[in-house]
């Protein structure tokens, strides 16, 4: 490691850039472990001090040794890459370590068994690339994620990090900086899509001499998690796209929001931000320029709301999280009352590979209305759950079927969530859909921060709107009328359907109460939260009818509408139904038709989840 | 300016104004139940949503806690908007049934009940509450009473906890409050009367009587002393303000429309040079719970005649229904006592006639029956006194029409009886004892002069009798004036008076006094003293004997100005001429004129000559 010095100038940047490639010679062997959260819990960490042990007992000591950020395939953690060859292990345990240094380390063989194979065409897959999780990518937001050490900030450099940044300081105008990323068409990624340039260029118009930057980095959604990875993967492209944001601004302060739940986040970021201050990349008079610029973490506690922006400002204020009546927009009057640019990570990540390459070059991914990429969590009932960043446009088929290989156990798919809690449920007839800002909104979703929840026909879609609301009534901050007590009735009548206690004009009711309080309330909380229940309604209303006139569940999932029934036709009789069920209510002898008994059986689906032959039935 | 338009019309809006404040500029209601004029506004119960139809982001929004804009075109009540407003007060309606303004509410803007399934907790009483105290049903969390004690007041007694439905009003940590105040501020901006500070402050809540309606009620700091006060305007009572006790609210200042309220401001004394003065201090009633067998003081409903008389007044403490102090029922039989401490030779009472007992008794009876028309009046009396034009005949009427029973005997004892009063006394024309159950007895008690009147009289060196009544300076013939030259008296400072002679006095006094002043000089009796500043030597005596304030000291200056002495100096318009400073004088200094001692000698010499 040379010796952290103070960059003065653009020059010094390159010439550091020029010694960390060099000594990091494309020829020499490194092993890449990903540290990522996912593959933490998988034991990645131990598996690094295990490489670390045999490969100083092997004497190899000039193997470098890599942790580094997430790389979205959690799926199939712990992650390991051998370079020069890039050679992808997966799932890689304690007990492969020996054969990697000895096999594909020493003697530059691949081990078969750890390469990812292909289910489709039963191909060995060597490299990232040809799996085909990632083969449909296109990676800007993560184009550092696995492959460069977060905690290591010449690994950035190296990686070209800071190039936009001596850029935007040597030779570009403030103004000039909102109208290139104005022109890249950049819209916010946080939820509301929008464009980033105009909003950065409203905060610089208004007067004062005090503005701030603040960086949206409470991700809140149930199963997002990709602007943690990012923090954590890559903490120096958010410290960057934010210092440039902040000169275009005219800011000298910012705020970096993070959740409490995100400790390696926070490490992360902490650890980057010291070492941009050693570098003189983040403090005063940055490259020389007389710009000044200094970030500072605020952790938040958990609510939901502090990811709405007027919550998040109050909460970094030290009040109760609660959002406030816009206007003004925190870009008149802010933090502290001062104007105030408020973008989320993925959003700040992109800027410094816009300012690098060039709007056009960014406007040239995407649709028309929207550009560049967006990482989404792939999760639900999908076999590769994991982020995945597809360029604007990517149609939800190709996320759901080729990316995420598909549904679990071949069951039929049903419906894919987009936008977090409060987005919407899109059905199977528009899976073709484009996936965009605008196009999500017309279907009555919406893009969110990109959650993407895949269900399969074992989904009821009553329940489905009923978890998310209850989750909402949870989260509301409780401040007005209509998100507080609209959304909470809405879920009772939800919470009735469910219970087979529907009635007639219920749904009725819940649209009414849907549009009311998407249209009455204060904040954006609960100006989505009818979406969920709105969007089944509009796309699987027959299931809510089944619920209330029926009085049936065809998913099996709604405990007093369901009755399991094994078909003797189909049963084989392989016990398994039997062996699982918790309550001893299946009975049969081995390779007899089983059956199951009313009485006891507590319609907990196990039975149906693990029959193999389809002889389990819901009536 | 900014312009915007309001249902069609053109209004208008100073920077910082809300389009709430724009539509009351034309007139334009729009209901709110979050909203105060003195707390900024937040825009939590959506009562207030209109519409933007053009001009801005379209949509609803809350005119309360929105800006007005330039261009911006706005329905107040619009479809969208009613059902929004309707949907809203449905939904807190169906956590506060009890709230009557959310049940007004929803008469006005048509909001039928929704099947809704609203079995919500209500706010939770800090630890050590009694369970149920306060109207906890009513709270609709619009979060007024926490603003107001966090941003204007400023003790943070109130706070929100929990969230979502989950959200209440509560004390920090759910504990009594010691920070609270009890400035009942919380009580005062709450729209549905939800809140009781005494629920969560640990120490007791002060509430200030409203001094004109005897206590029957409270005031707030800012009141106006009484109806049709002149001038007609509130006043601050510094005691009792919280700004002057803890240097915050201020809250006045900044919603009084006029901008009249300047907190900076000192009281100040005012000396002004005047020619003549009027007493007129008024009366007050003899305290009768020295009579103990009345029980005033001990039991709620027997109550003073002037306390009665709020009582029934329209612009008194029940808006003139006529209710018993101690339940709030309508008071089914009622007993006037007349002479409680009057034309008493012995005892704590007076031993002259009040004088105006026996009409106001009559007139109290005929109010009762007019507020209680199936109720039954006694009154006890001594003798009826009722001299005057008209007087009596209005008495025989009351007891003619037996509109009252009048009992011609003493009341011995009242004590409580199942929920009633009951009082024994004797009537001496029928020669027997009777007892009734009253729900109310009022006391006619004595005219006695007001607190502090003989502290002024001392100050105006004018003249009082035994009871404190203020004398006047011949009982026939100068019954305005006092000894003490240009001062004089109106009403019952003098004496028991009625309102027609209190008018009548007063405006005597009032030509008397402005017969002194609208002539350039005074004529006087020629008689009066004179100080010989040749032999005078300050020594003063003569200044405290002097009975009409006449005497003042006077600087004696040389050329240059100096003071070379300080000599006594007689007020030609204050003295009477009585000679008590001559012969007080050890110098010999003053004499009154037309009898100095030359004088005297003289007319001496020429009659012995």
């Amino acid at each position: 490691m040379t010796e952290a010095t103070r960059l003065q100038t653009p020059d010094d940047l390159a010439a550091l850039r020029a010694r960390v490639v060099e000594r990091r010679s494309a020829k020499k062997v490194c092993v890449s472990i990903c540290a990522g959260t996912g593959c933490r819990a998988q034991g990645s960490m131990e598996l690094l001090a295990e490489f670390g042990r045999q490969l100083e007992s092997a004497g190899l000591d000039d193997v470098e040794l890599r942790a580094t950020g997430c790389h979205g395939f959690c799926e199939r953690g712990p992650l390991v890459v051998i370079h020069p060859r890039k050679i992808f292990y997966h799932s890689v345990q304690m007990k492969h370590v020996a054969d990697i240094i000895d096999k594909t380390i020493q003697h530059d063989e691949v081990l078969p068994a750890l390469l990812f194979r292909d289910p489709k065409t039963k191909q060995r897959c060597e490299v990232e690339g040809e799996v085909p999780f990632y083969a449909k990518q296109q990676r800007i937001v993560f184009r550092h994620n696995g492959i460069i050490d977060p905690t290591d900030i010449e690994d950035y450099v190296g990686a070209d990090g800071y190039v936009a940044l001596a850029k935007v300081l040597a030779g570009m105008t403030p103004e000039q900086v909102c109208d290139e990323v104005e022109a890249s068409g950049l819209r916010g990624r946080g939820g509301g899509g929008f464009p980033t340039g105009k909003k950065w260029q409203i905060c610089r118009n208004q007067p004062g001499e005090t503005k701030y930057v603040i960086c949206n980095g409470d991700e809140g959604d149930p199963g997002a998690f990709m602007d943690r990875s990012i923090m954590e993967g890559d903490p120096h492209a958010v410290l960057e796209g934010m210092t440039i944001g902040a000169y275009a601004i005219g800011a000298s302060k910012g705020y970096l929001y993070v959740r409490g739940e995100y400790p390696l986040a926070v490490a992360n970021l902490n650890v980057a931000i010291e070492q941009a201050k050693t570098r003189g990349l983040l403090g005063d008079d940055i490259f020389g320029s007389g710009f000044n610029f200094t970030v500072e973490i605020v952790r938040g506690a958990g609510a939901f709301v502090c990811g709405e922006e007027t919550g998040l400002i109050a909460s970094i204020e030290g009040d109760i999280g609660t959002p406030r009546q816009r206007p003004p927009y925190p870009a008149e009057s802010g933090l502290w009352g001062k104007p105030t640019n408020i973008n989320n990570v993925e959003t700040w990540t992109n800027v410094p590979v816009i300012l690098e390459r060039g709007a056009s070059w960014f406007a040239s991914i995407g649709t028309e209305g929207s550009k560049g990429t967006k990482v989404f969590s792939l999760v639900g009932k999908v076999n590769n759950t994991g982020l995945v960043e597809v360029p604007m446009g990517a149609t939800l088929r190709e996320i759901v079927f080729d990316i995420g290989g598909g549904i679990q156990k071949k069951r039929k798919f049903k419906a894919v969530q987009t936008g977090g809690p409060s987005g919407g449920c899109i059905p199977e007839s528009l899976l073709d859909l484009p996936v965009d800002f605008d196009k999500l909104r017309e279907v009555g979703a919406m893009m969110g921060s990109g959650g993407l929840i895949v269900m399969d026909e074992r989904t009821c879609m009553v329940d489905v709107a009923k978890y998310f609301l209850g989750f909402l009534v949870g989260e509301s901050c409780g401040r007005c009328a209509p998100c507080r007590e609209g959304v909470f009735q809405m879920h009772r009548i939800l919470s009735r359907i469910v219970e087979g206690e529907g009635r007639e004009g219920d749904l009725e009711t819940l649209e009414k109460l849907g549009n009311y309080v998407k249209a009455s309330s204060l904040c954006q909380l609960g100006g989505t939260a009818p979406n969920p229940v709105l969007s089944t309604l509009r796309y699987f209303r027959h299931e809510y009818e089944a619920h209330i006139k029926e009085k049936k569940c065809r998913a099996g999932i709604c405990k007093e509408l369901v009755q399991f029934r094994i078909d003797p036709e189909t049963c084989t009789g392989c016990t398994l139904c039997r062996r699982d069920c918790p309550t001893e209510a299946i009975t049969g002898a081995k390779k007899e038709p089983h059956r199951i008994d009313a009485a006891q059986c507590i319609k907990c689906g196990v039975c149906y989840d693990v029959c193999n032959f389809g002889a389990v039935e819901v009536e | 300016m900014i312009k915007l338009h309001i249902d069609g019309q053109e209004a208008e809006a100073e920077e910082g104004q809300t389009i709430l404040d724009a539509a009351k500029g034309l007139g334009i209601e729009i209901p709110t139940l979050c909203h105060h004029r003195a707390i900024p506004p937040v825009g939590a119960c959506r009562v207030c949503v209109v519409e933007i139809r053009d001009g801005g982001r379209p949509g609803l929004v809350p005119a309360c806690a929105y800006p007005a804009q330039e261009g911006l075109v706005v329905e107040t009540a619009s479809e969208a908007v009613r059902e929004s407003r309707s949907m809203t007060i449905q939904l807190l309606l169906a956590r506060c049934p009890e709230a009557e303004v959310l049940r007004k509410l929803a008469e006005q803007w048509d909001a039928p009940p929704l099947t809704l399934d609203a079995p919500l907790d209500h706010v939770e009483p800090p630890k050590g509450v009694p369970e149920g105290a306060g109207d906890r049903d009513k709270c609709i969390l619009c979060g007024l009473c926490v603003r107001v004690c966090q941003d204007i007041i400023g003790p943070a007694a109130t706070a929100f906890a929990g969230r979502g439905i989950e959200r209440k009003v509560t004390t920090p940590y759910k504990l009594l409050s010691d920070v609270c105040i009890g400035c009942g501020a919380c009580a005062l901006v709450c729209p549905t009367g939800a809140i009781d500070p005494a629920e969560f402050c640990s120490h007791s809540i002060e509430k200030i009587p409203n001094e004109f309606n005897l206590g029957f009620d409270t005031r707030t700091p800012i009141h106006l002393p009484f109806p049709q006060a002149v001038p007609n305007k509130p006043i601050l009572d510094r005691e009792n303000c919280i700004h002057f006790r803890t240097g915050g609210c201020g809250a006045c200042e900044t919603i009084c429309p006029a901008g009249a309220i300047d907190l900076e401001m000192e009281d100040e004394i005012v000396e002004e040079e005047v020619g003549a003065i009027i007493v007129a201090t008024g009366y007050e009633l003899l305290d009768p719970s020295v009579y103990e067998e009345y029980g005033y003081g001990r039991y709620p409903d027997v109550v003073t005649s002037l306390e009665f008389e709020r009582l029934v007044s329209a612009s008194g403490p029940t808006n003139g229904e006529l209710t018993r102090p101690s339940n709030g029922e309508p008071p089914k039989s009622i007993v006037f006592l007349q002479c409680i401490g009057s034309r008493e030779e012995t005892g704590p009472g007076k031993p002259y006639c009040s004088k105006i007992c026996c009409m106001y008794t009559a007139k109290h009876a005929i109010l009762y029956k007019h507020k209680v028309h199936d109720g039954q009046a006694f009154v006890f009396f001594m003798d009826v006194r009722a001299g005057g034009k008209n007087y009596e005949e209005f008495v025989r009427r009351v007891s003619k029409e037996k509109v009252a029973t009048y009992l011609r005997g003493r009341v011995s004892k009242i004590f409580p009886h199942d929920g009633k009063l009951v009082v024994q006394g004797a009537d001496t024309l029928s020669g027997g004892q009777v007892e009734i159950a009253a729900d109310m007895v009022v006391l006619a008690a004595a005219v006695v002069p007001s607190k502090g009147a003989t502290e002024l009289a001392q100050k105006l060196r004018i003249s009082y009798d035994q009871h404190g009544f203020l004398s006047e300076a011949h009982p026939k013939l100068r019954p305005v004036e006092t000894n003490t030259a240009g001062i004089f008296l109106a009403g019952a400072c003098h004496s028991a008076k009625d309102i027609p002679d209190s008018v009548a006095q007063a405006s005597a006094a009032a030509s008397k006094a402005l017969g002194l002043v609208v002539h350039d000089r005074l004529t006087r009796e020629p008689t009066i003293g004179i100080v010989n500043e040749l032999t005078c030597n300050g020594c003063f005596e003569c200044e405290n004997v002097c009975a009409y304030g006449a005497i003042s000291p006077k600087d004696i200056k040389d050329r240059s100005g100096a003071t070379v002495a300080v000599l006594a100096n007689i007020n030609e318009g204050l003295c009477q001429g009585c000679g008590a400073c001559m012969v007080t004088c050890r110098s010999k200094s003053i004499e009154v004129q037309g009898y100095t001692d030359n004088q005297l000698f003289s007319e001496i010499n020429a009659i012995t000559r």
